[in-house]
């Protein structure tokens, strides 16, 4: 087992769902809650992920972060090294890839609860934000639970936009997945197993734990 | 006439129908009188900061909706504090003020045995009277707004409630606009009665004026051989 791996895709999938939760709560909200017009675009944008193959938007980002555009070039003076390559441009791949785990089953908690429950609120006195933490927060903790652990279950599954940005650098963008592809690759079925049990085991566990949850609480009117 | 506690012109089309009323509140309790369909609650709605306009948290005039829509994670107790405002002042009066409306309110509405149950483990009728309590807790409200606020209650119940929430909210020197659609309510209430039919106000005014008519068709509808005073 390749243990710096296993570290590795810790690491990335424990950091991609914090940063997701955080940029995912109010991007769900305005989704859910809000007027705009643009929101059918931003929709198709936060859905994009999940139709594209990987590799696409492993490509565009590698295109993107590197030496040929004016963004990559900044990005490579101000850090000194290029982000293509790196454990941050990784991080930032996953994020994209990801966000739709994240958004999703936010927005979708967030529109079952009943409108009532937040006019109430404001008809109290509750300013959005308070009604957001007082009313919205807890009513939607089993979305927010199932976001976190789609968000990092997928995340350690990626593979392609792994493999087009972050190439195979051992302790910096090897992930499981890219060692388990390296381990066949080498004919080590032995060691293979083990990495694609682990990983098995990992996401069947996960996928249990949202489907247990699901359904336990109701956010309906009395 | 005096200056009106509330002024406001509304606006609204909805499926069948269309509102344009300028609403003026002046008695300290008004009623919304009107068979369902007349625009009542989209008036409450309105006038509470729902549909546009200044935001509701702003206005501070609270709306106990007709169906109650209580915070299912909070308790009875959590629900009736949740409009609890900060303190601005000397802390100790504020939190003793805000003790004796609690307990004021709990016992006005009989909810003292179910303070600490969540709203699933109510029933209609107890859910709607928190709903109500809820909506009178806030102390600086401008005006407290009650969508046919004891619908469902057995009538005995909801006299005796709504004759101790008039006296209440007068001595509190709270204003309330309810919606009705029954002509006892309103006569009950011996309210300031606006009249509502499809969008529009057809009269203003003493509840014993504006609805002689109901009143009437009410009483010949009751045991003929015998007067009532209503």
């Amino acid at each position: 087992m390749d243990l710096d791996a296993l570290w590795l895709t810790f690491r990335l999938a424990l950091t991609t769902t914090a940063i997701l939760l955080c940029v995912g709560l109010p991007l769900a909200a305005w989704l859910a809650y809000g007027q705009s017009r643009l929101r059918p675009l931003v929709q198709a944008l936060v859905a994009l992920p999940l139709v594209l193959p990987p590799t696409v938007l492993g490509f565009y980002l590698l295109v993107l972060l590197g030496p040929t555009t004016a963004v990559g070039r900044v990005i490579t003076t101000t850090l000194g090294h290029p982000l293509a390559f790196s454990f941050t441009g990784l991080l930032i791949g996953s994020l994209l890839y990801s966000l739709p785990f994240a958004v999703q089953p936010l927005v979708s908690g967030m529109m079952a609860i009943a409108p009532e429950l937040r006019e109430a609120a404001a008809t109290l006195g509750a300013r959005p934000s308070v009604v957001f933490v007082r009313v919205t927060m807890p009513l939607i903790r089993p979305s927010l639970l199932t976001a976190g652990i789609l968000t990092f279950t997928h995340t350690i599954g990626e593979f392609g936009v792994v493999l087009m940005l972050g190439g195979n650098i051992p302790g910096a963008t090897r992930t499981l997945s890219i060692a388990l592809y390296d381990e066949v690759a080498d004919f080590n079925f032995a060691a293979a197993n083990r990495t694609a049990l682990l990983l098995l085991a990992f996401s069947f566990v996960s996928l249990l734990l949202v489907h247990w949850r699901a359904g336990q609480r109701s956010t309906r009117l009395v | 006439m005096s200056e009106p506690l509330l002024h406001e012109h509304i606006t609204a089309t909805l499926d069948s129908i269309t509102i344009d009323v300028t609403v003026a509140l002046r008695s300290p309790w008004t009623v919304l009188f009107g068979p369902s369909g007349s625009g009542k609650s989209t008036i409450l709605r309105s006038i509470a900061g729902l549909r546009g306009g200044a935001p509701a948290w702003k206005r501070h005039i609270p709306l106990a909706s007709q169906q109650a829509a209580l915070f299912p994670h909070m308790t009875v107790k959590g629900n009736l504090e949740f409009g609890r405002e900060l303190p601005t002042g000397d802390f100790k009066r504020e939190q003793e003020l805000h003790a004796e409306r609690f307990q004021d309110l709990v016992r006005l509405f009989r909810i003292s045995d179910l303070l600490e149950r969540y709203p699933a483990q109510l029933s209609g009728g107890q859910a709607q009277r928190v709903s109500v309590a809820r909506a009178l807790m806030p102390r600086y409200s401008r005006l407290v707004l009650l969508d046919e606020p004891f619908t469902g209650l057995e009538q005995a119940l909801r006299d005796e409630l709504l004759l101790a929430l008039k006296q209440w909210t007068r001595e509190h020197r709270l204003p309330v606009l309810s919606v009705t659609h029954d002509v006892t309510e309103a006569l009950l209430l011996e309210a300031e009665v606006i009249k509502l039919r499809e969008g529009r106000i057809v009269a203003q005014g003493p509840a014993q004026e504006v609805l002689a008519e109901e009143r009437l068709q009410l009483l010949r509808s009751l045991d003929g051989s015998r007067t009532f005073t209503l």
